[in-house]
């Protein structure tokens, strides 16, 4: 297979606002992450929220710049091209943000808001139109929304006209923030069946963020656990999912509740503690203060990923 | 269109017929004095009576009505010019820029208006231009910074990221998406400020630092008329009705405006 | 052996009058609450759920019009002058909602608000109900030196288990909980029910859940019932409903949830601004027949089981 995306140790800190002249506070979102994505392949990134994995989704999109690392596309190196060349290679690379609201302009009709990719990349008006139909009866929208405005017409139709618009340009590579967390289940069904087809015709890469882990098993071949900034736990999603090794990946799959069976979930699982604060980082492994298998080394020292058994699998852990 | 819409919208175009095309049908010379009929009341050749010198009321209200709105007019325009190039080149350019003019604007906005026009009127004397000048002293800054901060909310809207992810550049985002949220509530603000602005010249011309006589002016006329308040009751009643008018029709399009221009607004169901 | 009633909601309709036209919410809904029971009324985003909750204990805007019987442990609540009403809400039925800084007074310590609640419904002293909530701090798990924090010192998490606190200064019968967990972490939600299942077995309370989650209605419900466009679609208990299914719309969105890559529901959630004779799911449904456009189902009971269909499936 070939490599579309490749990431190498990225990294992402922000100045704290609270930071003063004297001292110095920094704000990492994501931490030494590194990631490869094939054509046709799709990978899922989980964890809470603040975990940094939406910012991660977007330096690989090139809409952030990484502090530290890099980011290969087609073998050029995103963060140091000038800026004209990156502007080329973001209709290759697109965002389908989780909140389609307030990614199109309140102000424009949804004809403008299709309109625009074209526009922006300056492609002849019947040119544009062809492809419009074509996108239109891809995400399975009528043109009679075209007079319409984003606030009146529904979630499941603002999703797929954000799809429309990422799809305008013929993309390799899509990184789709949690595109049908704010819809009904039954409208979410349809996203998600979109995204999925996507994938099988055009042969994109496709980098599904997510906390909702149910999803993210079905939707994606590989998975990588992500924790306070850094993956905790990467591999083939169906055996992460059927084992699980990191503590955190078990409490994480431990509190999902689905329907499947007829035994409740409640009061079998072990999970504790809050999402952590960015800002206050517990020493050694970051898990460490909400792991029930927490030993001296781990508050010690920061664990890394290790290959384990034979598989694609990685894991940061000291108990293994 | 909103009925409130309807409402104002009518009231404006009656006010613009009022100072643009009312001088042509202004029955006399505002400026014409005729002792002979000083002080009358309601008349057929008078329709508003006269003043103490005999001018006709009804032909100095309706130029008085257009030297006010006229100087709040060039005052906000002016005004809106100015900050939105100051504030915008703040919230655009960001760091060292921004906390300096931010500082310029932070002085401007501690002078207090009207003491600073009693200065302006004492050091250059009062007139119509000094008093224009005074104010939009005392106002861009306002402005500026109420289009450095819309400009700086709008950057992030999340729809600019989807836009320079279809590839767009920095201009081309900031006209299509960041003015156009800019624009509608600074044309509020602005209109806001008009009934303000209007309300700050008739006061300052009622204590004799604006508009200078024998110029009509409203605040001006009312401070004329306040020797006669009781013999011809006429010459304070009528400005001052023109004065609720005016006020009343810049607020109630202000307000109906913010809610047309927002579509969001405009077919929201309260559920 | 018959299940003593503590909530029986009859007939109940509810209207909003907008100018835009009259927006019906609740269509003839029936439902009731034995003592000690969780039950959950599921459904989508805009079918209603949450308007049935709040016009429970007269939460609603004043534009709704409410109309039908709700009965509270056999008393008529509905024809109760406000003043009697207020008694019974907040101390007999509670309610905790998604966002919990819509009723957390974010100026005031999370303690002195827990306090201030058992002070203002048991008249005690001062110190008495600073015991009271250092109790309930401790029921809901948050350490006793979160007394002094304020609201936005805690994460939504902690937040949420301040309402449920509030909720419970009074030892109410009656929990109501619209979407308590939508807005949280998978982590954090499942901590949060786990703490109410807690809860709700140590005080015998009932809780009526309002949800759009099937996930959290699998583990928490003894009975469900699923609203679809204003209608009580079905309601049924936990079992019964997740084995076999009898509304067409209830079928399909178990299907959806459990593989939401296979199957999917046509079409979408219909505006209630619009008025249709027939069934509101006809148009989305599977098994709709030329009937079901003109003719307004009416409830099939069996037994425990009630649906509101046209062509159910019998046994």
């Amino acid at each position: 297979m070939s490599c579309l995306i490749e990431a190498n140790q990225l990294s992402k800190v922000f100045k704290d606002k609270e930071s003063t002249v004297f001292k110095k506070k920094e704000i990492i979102a994501v931490d030494n992450v590194s990631l490869t994505i094939n054509r046709g392949e799709s990978v899922g990134i989980v964890g809470e929220s603040g975990c940094g994995k939406s910012m991660l989704g977007k330096m690989l999109v090139g809409l952030t710049l990484p502090t530290k690392g890099s980011v290969n596309y087609d073998g050029k190196i995103i963060s140091r091209l000038p800026f004209n060349e990156i502007k080329k290679l973001r209709s290759k690379l697109q965002p389908i943000f989780q909140d389609a609201d307030s990614t199109l302009n309140p102000k424009l009709t949804v004809k403008k808001l299709l309109e625009e990719p074209f526009v922006i990349n300056k492609i002849s008006k019947g040119d544009a139109n062809q492809r419009i139909d074509e996108l239109l009866s891809y995400v399975n929208l009528g043109k009679e929304l075209y007079g319409r405005y984003p606030h009146e017409i529904s979630g499941g139709q603002r999703q797929r006209l954000g799809l429309a618009r990422a799809l305008s340009l013929n993309p390799d590579f899509i990184v789709a923030d949690e595109p049908a967390a704010s819809l009904d289940s039954s409208v979410q069904a349809q996203i998600l069946q979109l995204l999925n087809r996507m994938k099988l015709n055009s042969g994109l890469g496709l980098v599904y963020v997510s906390h909702n882990l149910k999803i993210v098993s079905m939707m994606t071949e590989k998975v990588n656990v992500m924790y306070l900034g850094s993956f905790v736990e990467t591999g083939d999603t169906k055996d992460v999912f059927e084992n699980p090794m990191h503590p955190y990946t078990k409490m994480l799959i431990g509190s999902v509740l689905t329907i499947d069976g007829d035994k409740r979930k409640l009061g079998k699982a072990k999970v504790f503690g809050e999402p952590p604060d960015p800002k206050n980082r517990a020493s050694g492994c970051t898990f460490h203060p909400r792991c029930d298998c927490c030993s001296q080394i781990c508050k010690e020292e920061r664990p890394i990923l290790k290959k384990v058994g034979n598989k694609n699998r990685f894991v940061a852990c000291h108990n293994m | 269109m909103g009925k409130n819409l309807k409402v104002g919208a009518i009231m404006i175009s009656i006010l613009a017929v009022i100072v643009f095309i009312g001088p042509l049908i202004a029955p006399y010379d505002p400026y014409q004095v005729n002792m002979s009929v000083k002080l009358q009341g309601v008349s057929a050749s008078h329709i508003m009576g006269t003043d103490q010198l005999g001018r006709d009321l009804f032909s100095r209200l309706i130029y008085a009505t257009g030297t006010s709105v006229k100087i709040s007019l060039i005052v906000v325009i002016v005004s809106m010019i100015i900050g939105f190039v100051f504030g915008s080149i703040a919230a655009f350019i960001g760091g060292a820029v921004d906390e300096f003019l931010m500082r310029i604007i932070d002085v401007f906005m501690a002078f207090p208006t009207k003491i600073f026009t009693i200065a302006i009127a004492g050091i250059l004397g009062a007139s119509a231009i000094n008093i224009t000048i005074a104010l939009i002293i005392t106002s861009w800054a306002s402005y500026a910074r109420m289009v450095r901060g819309c400009v700086l909310t709008a950057k992030e809207l999340p729809f600019i990221d989807a836009s320079i992810a279809l590839g767009a550049n920095r201009g081309y985002t900031i006209i299509r998406h960041v003015l156009p949220s800019v624009f509608q509530p600074l044309s509020t603000f602005a209109f806001q400020r008009i009934a303000h602005t209007m309300m700050a010249i008739v006061g300052l011309s009622f204590i004799g630092l604006g508009v200078q006589p024998p110029t009509p002016e409203l605040g001006a006329m009312i401070n004329e008329s306040k020797n006669f308040m009781t013999t011809a009751p006429h010459l304070f009643i009528f400005p001052g009705l023109l004065i609720s008018y005016v006020v009343f029709s810049f607020n109630i399009l202000d307000d109906s405006l913010r809610d047309y221009w927002d579509p969001r607004i405009k077919s929201e169901l309260v559920l | 052996m018959k299940k003593e009633k503590l909530l029986e909601v009859e007939q109940l309709n509810i209207k909003f009058t907008t100018s835009i036209g009259d927006v019906n919410v609740s269509d003839d809904i029936n439902f009731s609450l034995n003592k000690g029971e969780t039950f959950c009324i599921v459904g989508e985003s805009g079918c209603g759920k949450s308007v049935v909750a709040l016009s429970l204990t007269r939460l609603l805007p004043e534009n709704a019009i409410i109309k039908g019987s709700i009965k509270f442990e056999g008393f008529n609540i509905s024809e109760l002058e406000e003043k009697e009403f207020s008694e019974i809400r907040g101390r007999k039925i509670a309610t905790i909602f998604e966002q919990p800084m819509s009723c957390i007074n974010p100026v005031m310590r999370i303690g002195d608000q827990i306090a201030e609640t058992y002070r203002a419904n048991f008249n005690c002293s001062r110190k008495e109900a600073k015991q009271q909530a250092l109790k309930k701090l401790e029921e809901v798990k948050l350490p006793a030196n979160r007394y002094n924090s304020y609201p936005h010192e805690l994460s939504g998490g902690m937040q949420q288990r301040v309402m449920i606190a509030i909720a419970l200064a009074c030892n109410p019968q009656l929990l109501i909980a619209d979407e308590p967990t939508t807005s949280l972490d998978v982590t954090v939600q499942y901590q949060i029910l786990e703490l109410l299942q807690e809860l709700k077995e140590k005080y015998n309370m009932t809780i009526l859940m309002i949800t759009h989650d099937m996930g959290v209605v699998h583990d928490m419900a003894d009975r469900i019932g699923v609203m679809y466009a204003g209608n009580m679609m079905e309601i049924a208990d936990r079992d019964e409903f997740f084995q076999r299914p009898l509304h067409p719309y209830a079928v399909e969105l178990l299907n959806v949830v459990r593989d939401p890559c296979i199957y999917t529901i046509p079409g979408t959630v219909p505006n209630l601004m619009e008025w249709v004779p027939g069934c509101p799911f006809e148009p989305r449904c599977k098994r709709s027949t030329e009937a079901c456009k003109i003719n307004k189902p009416k409830n099939i009971v069996m037994g425990e089981r009630i649906v509101r269909c046209l062509n159910v499936v019998p046994n």
